[in-house]
């Protein structure tokens, strides 16, 4: 097989499946499901903060999915779709909601900690060293708790840009606003997760 | 050479490699010379290098199951809506308004045809009410030819959107107190059944009195002409936005000069009347359509409804200030207008 037959494979793969499912072939749309099931509680879970509603939330978007699968176009992946379906059902879910996650926010007026780490300074992919390994994971811990201290519209673009690694263009096609105003926000939600990040860190230190 | 600030902005679009190289260069050599930059920049590349290395997360094993269990009740749902009724609510709705109106149509027309005409009874009697309709504000002294019993063939002659209001007129003017009560056909019945709208043409074409001249026999069936009861359009010279009621004739007649000075003033009956009118004026200057879309009553309380879209009906005309006045039944209590948004 040649190499644009093996990236054509799973696109034709998936379209009858989905031309399948729209017929009203159940375990079609269930293999759809699983497909990217991961993918969208991932996405999920990262802009609820927790597994009870990330559940709640792709299940939702599942169901969504199914009741307008004539509405696909096939003009992008289903997983595209349904992704987009997640995070049109969570913007929506925020604003009327007002999610108890981002009611309250801490105050983190404190002074930047210097830490004394140097510019070049990265972290190690996957160094051995069971102590790096251990600092990436308080790292990643206190990540996940800055994560929490954001309001949705920061939460978001954090979770688009530097969890599921989209770009400006993506970003602003899936919050529908300007790639200024995704910059911009984006800017503004690291500063606040720095020093959340900071703060918690400093705290389990 | 770069300011802290300036760093502080551009430390986001470093870190995604957004800045262009002029900026990346002049960047880090701040970066270098300022220790607090260079800490600021470390500790966001570690929180945003964190978020990146979180693990993935599974969902739940039975999340399919479940999902599937979902599925199963919507298909329920579907199949059920189906069977009971396989057409979107919408149809069945205009399907029982059509019906409705056919129904209301039969009823109507089968109930004129079985009214009698009196013997002797003259044509020139019979249609005397549409006559009357031309001169509208006559007065209540209704024509001796009416007074005799010709009401009832009157009906005959009565248009098809305006019959209800005819027979009201009769009802009230023309059938004297002592025949109110004959077999052949009570009018009070169909006023009752009466919707509000054709009661609202029914206390306007009260205000016309029966004429003394009746068309010929042939021209029976065609509908007179019944008194104006809506102006509506998209050019009036009033021109600030407002919401008028009218209760009185020397009201109508200023607020119809300021209107359109070369139409003359309308006649209304407003001792049944009043006129309710929303003008959009020209301020803010926008094509758009005013109108009244409908009233309510709450008590002694009346409230028009009236709304406002930027859509133009006619492009070929250049919007000044659209308007929409109408008549409708007198109300003694406040009349409250409230705009309805779309």
């Amino acid at each position: 097989l040649s190499k644009g037959q093996a990236v054509a494979e799973p696109q034709e793969n998936e379209k009858r499946l989905v031309e399948l499912a729209q017929a009203g072939d159940r375990p079609a749309f269930t293999q759809l499901v699983q497909q990217c099931s991961g993918q969208i509680f991932n996405l999920a879970f990262r802009l609820c903060g927790n597994r009870a509603d990330a559940d709640d939330l792709s299940q939702e978007a599942f169901l969504h999915a199914y009741r307008n699968l004539c509405a696909f176009r096939h003009e992008s992946a289903f997983s595209s779709w349904v992704y987009r379906i997640t995070m049109n059902i969570w913007k929506n879910t925020v604003r009327y909601e007002k999610r108890r996650h981002f009611s309250q926010h801490d105050s983190f007026d404190g002074p930047a900690s210097a830490g004394g780490r140097g510019l070049t300074r990265i972290l190690p992919d996957c160094g051995p060293d069971p102590s790096e390994q251990l600092e990436r994971a308080a790292d990643r811990r206190a990540a996940e708790q800055a994560l929490d201290v954001l309001d949705a519209q920061e939460r978001a673009v954090i979770v688009l840009s530097d969890i599921e690694q989209k770009s400006y263009a993506e970003i602003a096609a899936l919050l529908r606003c300007p790639v200024g105003t995704v910059r911009s926000r984006l800017s503004r939600a690291r500063e606040r997760l720095r020093q959340a990040f900071e703060k918690i860190s400093g705290e389990g230190a | 050479m770069m300011k802290c600030k300036e760093c502080r902005e551009q430390l986001s679009a470093y870190l995604d490699k957004e800045l262009q190289e002029r900026q990346r260069l002049a960047f880090e050599l701040h970066v270098q010379t300022c220790q607090d930059c260079a800490a600021l920049v470390d500790s966001t590349r570690r929180a945003v290098h964190a978020l990146a290395d979180m693990p993935a997360v599974e969902p739940p094993p039975d999340f399919i199951a479940r999902l599937n269990q979902r599925l199963d009740r919507e298909d329920e749902r579907r199949s059920t809506r189906k069977s009971w009724f396989p057409l979107p609510w919408s149809y069945l709705l205009r399907g029982a308004a059509t019906v409705a109106v056919v129904c209301i149509a039969v009823v109507l027309v089968s109930k004129f045809r079985e009214i009698p005409v009196p013997a002797g009874q003259s044509v020139r009697q019979a249609t005397a009410p549409a006559q009357a309709d031309k001169s509208q504000a006559a007065g209540p002294a209704p024509a001796p030819a009416a007074r005799s019993g010709g009401a009832h063939v009157a009906k005959l002659a009565a248009p098809r959107a305006s019959q209800a209001g005819v027979v009201k007129a009769e009802s009230k003017e023309i059938v004297p107190e002592g025949q109110a009560a004959q077999p052949a056909y009570r009018a009070t019945e169909t006023e009752e059944k009466m919707t509000g709208a054709a009661k609202d043409m029914a206390a306007l074409s009260d205000a016309a009195g029966p004429g003394d001249t009746a068309p010929p026999l042939q021209k029976k069936r065609k509908a007179p002409a019944l008194p104006r009861r809506e102006w509506k359009g998209y050019s009036s010279n009033v021109r600030d936005f407002a919401t008028l009621v009218i209760k009185d004739a020397p009201a109508w007649a200023e607020l119809w000069s300021r209107h359109d000075p070369s139409a003359p003033v309308p006649e209304i009956d407003f001792s049944r009347n009043m006129i309710a009118a929303v003008f959009q004026g020209t301020q803010p200057p926008r094509p758009c359509c005013i109108k009244i879309t409908g009233s309510i009553r709450e008590g002694s309380r009346l409230i028009v409804f009236y709304s406002d879209n930027d859509t133009v009906v006619q492009p070929d005309e250049e919007p000044t200030g659209s308007f929409h006045m109408k008549a409708m039944e007198k109300s003694d209590g406040s009349v409250v207008f409230k705009k309805i948004s779309h």
